[in-house]
């Protein structure tokens, strides 16, 4: 990264001629793509990428600019645009942005080491592990079309800025993703199973892919064959770790960015129902406390500094119940007065840092899961879901079940079919009356941004329960 | 190094086929919310995409760095070397085509004017929104004999705005030349849509007669279209499989892929491996006409290509609705009770090979009584079929808007269109 630290430099100080606070990014990224269709190999390749970009404050005013053409003369160029863009907005802003104050980081260079090179291990391995995973999809059970993928990527990152700061990292990726049809008789069902971690080749050790898409695909074909109709009185919901995590992303997680609540993302992603006078008021039950923690070793949402620099930390979004922090990027946390936490995040050199999730999830609580199931009269378990969705304002959020199960006098009696639980926020945290320890984080990619930034994150926590519930929507 | 080098370079390697783009864009957007720019920025690339098939074993790669590209092709062969061949790859387009040229049109504008424009035409509502200034060019060169290159432009903007929290509205202008940009248009239907839903009350289930507006349908065939698309189809990953020339909508829905469109956003010369654009009826009065097809999957299906590589997976260029003979106003008054509902997010599959679904309506959603719009909404979602949504199209209007947004990616032109009998589902508590 020397020669493209010393046009980070350059282009640094051509910012800081016109600009108030300047910073500047670099990033050179090496993917390798591994597709396969019904079980045969389709496509293999890598992409490579990297590029500068610059983001200026002039007059209070935000410019940005990248390119992948380093040369100098461009360099100059493109800096000067992002500043005259900015210069041209100031006229068209109701007040100057300014950034919240934070420490400055001078030297930080951090790496994520990987026990199994990524790069160790060939393409050929890499395609034979996913060709024995769809093999290994048992004979009882039927698939009606497949399509599955394994990437890796390994991230550099170069951040300065204007205060001092100066920020390398080093970031392996891993993901699996599986798209699943299983068929029994006349009627279909499907899985989306996706893994993800920022470490080398071990994870897929870890993973076990072949007894994940075993059990889930096992599973579909149970619930194809056995399932029954989903009784629509209220009823006690117990949530898996699948469900929690989805719920505590869309909506906890996405209403509690600051940028969201202030109107930023308004015409895209959308605004919040939370506004900020609604912190330190309840939200959940006493039993909620949820959080978003970057810092989570190799978790897929992993990191130590964010893209404006900003050191890293857990955040609690709910604690016990009351509406505790939102996320925050340095302009958020400016036009509130108070410090960032660290929740800016861009998915490439190319793209602004905006406030983000990393890895959200509810912490456990004293129950277990079996103790949940026996404590439980009447009820449904809703383990994993397909289809989900939510409002713009992330309050009205509906899960489609791909594994759930009738519960009476204690036990799991058989599986049900698309249970479908449509719910305010509101209503599903505050119905929640007990808390398991049975802690999983799933990985998936949050979209987000203007244009769109997929970026990795974690979303989980433990089974939990949910009082006097209604189950709705179509059989 | 040229797309051409690039091929010849990798025909010396030993390549069975080869495609290489090699495009340059600039992009300028500003961002805006709360009558407020948040941002400017300008994106300026070069970048390379190459595909290679070496004995059916198909590689790909894009890069930025080009003065890189003899060690990209070394690790391109040594990738394909090792790799397991893929039968069902049958190869790309044999040229050379005349190709017909999609005018590039004058984008020439003062960003911050136009932005300066919707400000005061928000008046008393908050605007937030993108507006986008592209331009590009590109070339291609295949093994085939096909060398040739394209131009595009596009203006884009889209603006939502808000006449208090939970009122809003939403429209968009898309144009490839500043004569069919309308931003005024586009912020005057926007208010006018987030004026009407103030003080909205929460909507009941039930099954309703929707008349869908442009914007929101839009969101809706981006998600039915990806579905003609053979990968889609081979992946089992499709409602329409097995469907060719079965009705799977009402005789009213005429559907084209019209690459050719004059002022589509997604129209060009020739698709990824260098077939000229063309125009395709995918679904004709409601019979299922055609897979969307590369060269490749067309073979697989004993038929020809519709231009619509994607080199791996197909896909559509600008989706065209047929235009029937409705005005909106007619739609309207020939409903006793129904729903009007302006624009939808976040749609998702419960089961793609069925086609079940659900999506959310944002910003204007009213009732209909007695012909005319009543009580705004809030709080709804539509769960149902694409098959039954297609098939239960009463009316399809005469007003057609194109139609490009974070919602709606494939560029698109439809009209309002009335759907009977559309499930709507709400919140247990």
């Amino acid at each position: 990264m020397i020669i493209i630290k010393d046009i980070c430099t350059f282009a640094l100080s051509r910012a800081q001629d016109a600009a108030q606070y300047a910073e500047v990014k670099t990033e050179k990224s090496f993917r390798n793509e591994y597709v396969l269709k019904n079980g045969k190999p389709e496509v293999s390749g890598f992409d490579k990428s990297y590029g500068f970009s610059v983001r200026v404050l002039v007059n209070g005013a935000l410019g940005f600019a990248s390119t992948n053409n380093l040369e100098k003369d461009n360099v100059k160029r493109v800096v000067k645009s992002a500043c005259s863009m900015a210069k041209s907005a100031s006229f068209l802003i109701n007040s100057p942005i300014v950034l919240s104050e934070e420490k400055v980081h001078p030297a930080v260079d951090y790496e994520v080491k990987q026990k199994i090179m990524l790069g160790d291990i060939g393409p050929e391995e890499k395609v034979a592990m996913l060709k024995e995973v769809h093999d290994s999809v048992p004979n009882d059970v039927t698939l009606d079309g497949s399509y599955m993928e394994l990437y890796d990527a390994v991230t550099e990152k170069l951040f300065i800025n204007s205060e001092g700061s100066s920020i390398f990292s080093k970031i392996p990726h891993i993901g699996f993703f599986g798209f699943f049809t299983v068929k029994e008789g006349s009627d279909s069902a499907q899985a989306m199973l996706q893994k993800g971690a920022a470490k080398g080749w071990e994870a897929t050790k870890e993973w076990d892919l072949h007894s994940y898409v075993q059990t889930e695909l096992s599973i579909l074909k149970d619930v194809l064959q056995k399932g029954k109709k989903t009784p629509t009185e209220n009823m006690d919901i117990i949530c898996g770790p699948e469900v929690t995590g989805i719920a505590a992303h869309e909506s906890c997680g996405h209403p509690y960015e600051a940028d969201r609540i202030l109107g930023r993302e308004a015409a895209q992603a959308g605004e919040s129902f939370v506004s900020p006078d609604m912190l330190g008021t309840k939200i959940g039950s006493e039993h909620v406390t949820l959080v978003d923690d970057p810092t989570l070793e190799n978790s897929y949402g992993f990191y130590l500094y964010d893209d404006e620099g900003v050191k890293a930390r857990k955040r609690y979004l709910i604690k016990e119940g009351i509406i505790n922090e939102l996320l925050h990027n340095r302009e958020t946390a400016g036009k509130m007065g108070i410090d960032s936490n660290g929740s800016a995040r861009c998915n490439n050199y190319n793209r602004e840092p905006i406030v983000r999730m990393a890895n959200t999830f509810v912490e456990k609580g004293d129950w277990n899961r079996d103790e949940l199931i026996s404590e439980t009269k009447k009820g449904v378990l809703i383990n994993s879901f397909t289809e989900w969705n939510i409002d713009d304002r992330r309050y009205n959020q509906r899960y489609v079940s791909r594994e759930a199960y009738y519960i009476e006098n204690g036990e799991i009696k058989y599986p049900l079919k698309r249970a479908v639980l449509e719910v305010t926020t509101p209503k599903f945290w505050s119905s929640v009356d007990a808390v398991a320890d049975d802690i999983v984080l799933f990985s998936g990619n949050c979209g987000k941004g203007e244009p769109m930034q997929g970026i990795p994150v974690d979303m989980g926590g433990p089974s939990i329960r949910l009082h006097n519930i209604k189950l709705g929507g179509t059989q | 190094m040229n797309p051409d080098e690039v091929v010849q370079a990798c025909l010396e390697r030993g390549a069975d086929d080869v495609v290489c783009h090699v495009g340059t864009t600039t992009r300028k957007q500003i961002r805006f919310a709360n009558n407020e720019i948040i941002a400017s920025k300008l994106w300026d690339s070069v970048s390379a995409s190459i595909f290679m098939v070496k004995d059916k074993r198909i590689v790909v790669t894009s890069i930025n760095d080009l003065l890189q590209m003899d060690a990209t092709l070394d690790e391109l062969f040594k990738l394909a070397r090792v790799l397991e061949p893929n039968e069902e790859y049958y190869g790309i387009a044999k040229g050379p085509f005349k190709y017909r040229a999609v005018p590039v049109g004058d984008t020439s504008i003062v960003e911050e004017d136009v932005i300066r424009d919707v400000f005061s035409l928000a008046d008393e509502c908050r605007a937030a929104g993108v507006l986008y200034n592209t331009s590009g060019s590109e070339e291609v060169a295949t093994s085939s004999g096909i060398v040739s290159n394209d131009e595009g432009s596009a203006l884009e903007l889209s603006v939502r705005m808000f006449a208090d929290k939970q009122a809003s509205g939403h429209a968009v202008s898309c144009a490839r030349d500043l004569r069919n940009f309308d931003p005024e248009g586009a912020c005057t239907r926007a208010k006018e849509i987030a004026l009407q839903s103030r003080n909205a009350i929460t909507g009941e289930e039930g099954k309703y007669d929707i008349i869908f507006s442009p914007l929101c349908f839009a969101n809706l065939l981006d998600h039915m279209m990806i579905h003609t698309s053979a990968f889609y189809i081979d992946s089992g990953l499709s409602f329409l499989k097995d469907k060719i020339g079965d009705k799977v909508a009402s005789d009213m829905v005429t559907l084209y892929d019209d690459g050719t469109h004059p002022e589509g956003l997604g129209s060009g010369r020739y698709d990824e491996e260098g077939v000229p654009c063309q125009k395709t009826a995918v679904i004709k009065e409601g019979i299922l006409q055609t897979y969307l097809h590369n060269t490749s999957t067309a073979k697989k299906y004993k038929t020809s290509t519709t231009a619509n590589a994607g080199l791996i997976a197909p896909s559509p260029t600008n989706v065209v609705l047929e235009e029937g003979d409705y005005s909106f106003d007619e739609m309207l008054s020939s409903l006793k009770d129904g729903m009007y509902v302006t624009n939808t997010w976040y749609t998702r599959y419960q089961n793609y090979s069925t086609g079940e679904f659900s999506t959310i309506p944002r910003d204007g959603m009213f009732l209909i009584k007695d012909g005319e719009l009543s009580t705004p909404l809030k709080g709804i979602r539509i769960s149902e079929n694409m098959l039954n949504m297609l098939s239960n199209v009463a009316a399809v209007g005469n007003d057609t808007e194109h139609i490009q947004w974070w919602e709606a990616e494939t560029p698109t032109f439809t009209p309002h269109v009335l759907i009977k009998d559309v499930r709507i589902t709400r919140s247990t508590g």
